[in-house]
């Protein structure tokens, strides 16, 4: 109860009565204007071959070679992929890991029928991990393609048994199915066409837009959490340093400087998510997979806050660290993420980095989700989360009144 | 009581406080005099446990450690307040901290130190002895038996130089050892039982 109710006070210190708050929520909505009319134009009218890929189809199904060829062709002769025939499952793995190809999609035999016969039907994705993001798109274009092409033959053998039954031939009959087929896949292709888009990897600049937006996203909670590094540094310098605060009471002042800061970015999320959803059609369903995103994110961003704040003694330093510190993690997300043969240790650095995890979250959470990579972003924000906890408890009371100020100045007891 | 034994502290070259001893009885009154830069405050810190001496210990009722720490308050010179907070607020905040009843404590300080008019003001809209006052008000918010006041009047007119004087003779009756720092002690002396003049880190 203490605990609470210290909260409501610290929650209270860094709302500032309500105006950090207002702040919090009003300032990302200039910014997101600013990108709904000047870059995300720009960015939806991109054109290109936004898709490497390399794919190997072991299925004999001549209706699902036939859709995968329409698909792959339209794809390539509008300059939205470039697909490389793999030769077998191995070959495909090769391309991803040389860096050849983003992604690679193997389609095991008999996978049609599974589909048809209503069986779970399993294809395998393999990408690299800076290529997420086109793993994503690619993975979601033939999941939809195939769902959606395996329902309507359903439903157009279906009408085909149907007509069997009231007389049609079986020429009559197999020239209807061969038309409708065909008449289908167009429709298929062509569907976009409707909200603007061209093709079915949710293609064109709405890919690079999604991405935008997520960036955007995960930057301005990243931004609502300086608060929490400048009043964490001051009450360092001044609560903590030069009142005697009981040693076990420090962690009252850090359980809930991290709330009270998952507090205020969860305000930023509060008006991020409704202008989002008006840039990009993101869905209602979406909230139930992006609210989790959400919380994780500003979780770990509040502890990332507490921790640059409670390694400086000034306020403006830590608010100078914490503004080189985000840019150079968002520089990195945006320029480098989907960059194939970085160095090992950049590499490496992107794959763990908590900044792009939660890019990555809002990206893949808000259109379209991917439960693998999903779960994946949200295991690296939580063990940021008690990393960065971890390491801020122990530079929080380091210079503060805790066990470790106490070790260091107040050995007169001792 | 509260015992130290050559405590000594150093800044760089320059000895602060040079292997001083005391002793505080329960109920006892000390004033700390001495001009700037004499160590007062430096000793005070360390009697506080707030800084590591150079050398010496501190002990408290034969305690040492966290357990003597928490029989001591604390008055610091400098303001150290949650700015963004009322006057009120600040002290059911350092309740919530140091587990005391919030309530009865809170609103005893507040009539003891006239804080009634501004109860409800934010820190950074005081004047700097109301602010001083409020000052005083949160360091005494805990339990303890030994109070450290550095310079607890500094900036404070003579309404309130009065009434920190009586809150602070209603402690001592109750029982609770303090030591004061002042430059003008003519306000705080008459309570005090004994003065320590500090000069060049030793008791002149």
């Amino acid at each position: 109860m203490k605990l609470f109710s210290f909260i409501l006070y610290d929650i209270k210190r860094l709302f500032g009565h309500g105006k950090t708050a207002i702040l919090a929520v009003l300032a990302p909505i200039p910014v997101v204007l600013m990108f709904g009319l000047f870059l995300a134009p720009v960015l939806a009218d991109g054109d290109g071959a936004f898709i490497t890929g390399a794919l190997c189809n072991d299925d004999e199904s001549v209706l699902l070679k036939m859709m995968m060829n329409m698909v792959v062709d339209y794809e390539v002769d509008k300059g939205n992929a470039v697909i490389y025939p793999a030769a077998d499952a191995e070959a495909g793995k090769r391309m991803v890991e040389e860096g050849k190809a983003s992604v690679f999609l193997y389609i095991p035999a008999d996978t049609y029928q599974k589909a048809i016969s209503g069986e779970r039907a399993a294809m395998k994705f393999y990408y690299a991990p800076p290529h997420a993001f086109d793993a994503l798109t690619f993975q979601s274009g033939i999941k939809s393609s195939i769902s959606v092409f395996g329902q309507s033959i359903r439903v157009i053998s279906a009408a085909g048994e149907a007509a069997e039954a009231r007389g049609l031939s079986g020429d009559k009959l197999g020239e209807v199915r061969d038309k409708a087929v065909t008449e289908l896949i167009s429709v298929y292709l062509h569907r976009g066409e409707i909200i603007g888009k061209n093709g079915v990897f949710l293609l064109g600049g709405d890919y690079h837009l999604r991405y935008a937006l997520a960036i955007l996203f995960a930057a301005c909670a990243f931004f609502a959490s300086f608060p929490v590094m400048y009043l964490t540094s001051i009450d360092k310098a001044g609560v903590l340093s030069k009142r005697s605060v009981p040693a076990q009471k420090t962690v009252y002042f850090f359980i809930a400087r991290i709330v009270s800061g998952t507090v205020l970015i969860l305000c930023t999320f509060a008006v991020m998510y409704p202008m989002a959803r008006a840039l990009r059609q993101v869905e209602m369903k979406n909230v139930l997979s992006v609210l989790p995103g959400m919380i994780l994110t500003a979780l770990t961003y509040s502890a990332l806050a507490v921790l640059i704040g409670s390694l400086f003694r000034h306020g403006q330093s830590s608010l100078w660290a914490g503004l080189y510190f985000g840019a150079a993690c968002f520089a990195g997300v945006t320029f480098l993420s989907d960059k194939a043969g970085l160095p090992a240790f950049v590499s490496f650095l992107m794959r763990i980095s908590p900044v792009r995890a939660s890019v990555s979250i809002f990206s893949n959470a808000m259109f379209n989700l991917m439960a693998e990579r999903y779960a994946q972003d949200m295991l690296i924000l939580a063990v940021s989360f008690v990393l960065f906890t971890a390491a801020g408890f122990f530079a929080y009371r380091k210079r503060g009144a805790g066990f470790f100020a106490y070790r260091k100045r107040g050995a007169a007891y001792e | 009581m509260l015992e130290a034994n050559g405590l000594t502290k150093s800044y760089g070259q320059f000895k602060a406080i040079d292997d001083l001893s005391l002793t505080l009885q329960p109920g006892e009154g000390v004033a700390l005099l001495g001009k700037n830069g004499s160590g007062k405050s430096t000793l005070l810190k360390m009697l506080a446990g707030i800084l590591k001496p150079d050398a010496g210990e501190v002990k408290v009722d034969g305690l040492s450690g966290k357990a003597a720490r928490e029989k001591i308050a604390y008055v610091p010179q400098d303001i150290v307040l949650f700015e963004e907070l009322t006057v009120t607020e600040n002290l059911y905040a350092w309740s919530s901290l140091k587990g005391q009843e919030k309530i009865d404590r809170a609103e005893y300080l507040i009539r003891a130190l006239r804080m009634e008019d501004f109860r409800k003001k934010r820190i950074d809209r005081l004047s700097g002895g109301q602010r001083r006052r409020v000052n005083l008000a949160v360091a005494l918010m805990g339990t303890y038996q030994y109070l450290m006041l550095d310079e607890p009047l500094a900036g404070i007119d003579e309404q309130g130089g009065e009434c920190i004087a009586g809150l602070l003779k209603d402690e001592k009756e109750k029982g609770t050892a303090m030591i004061i720092t002042e430059h003008n002690p003519t306000i705080l002396l008459p309570l005090m039982d004994r003065s320590l003049r500090l000069d060049g880190g030793q008791f002149a």
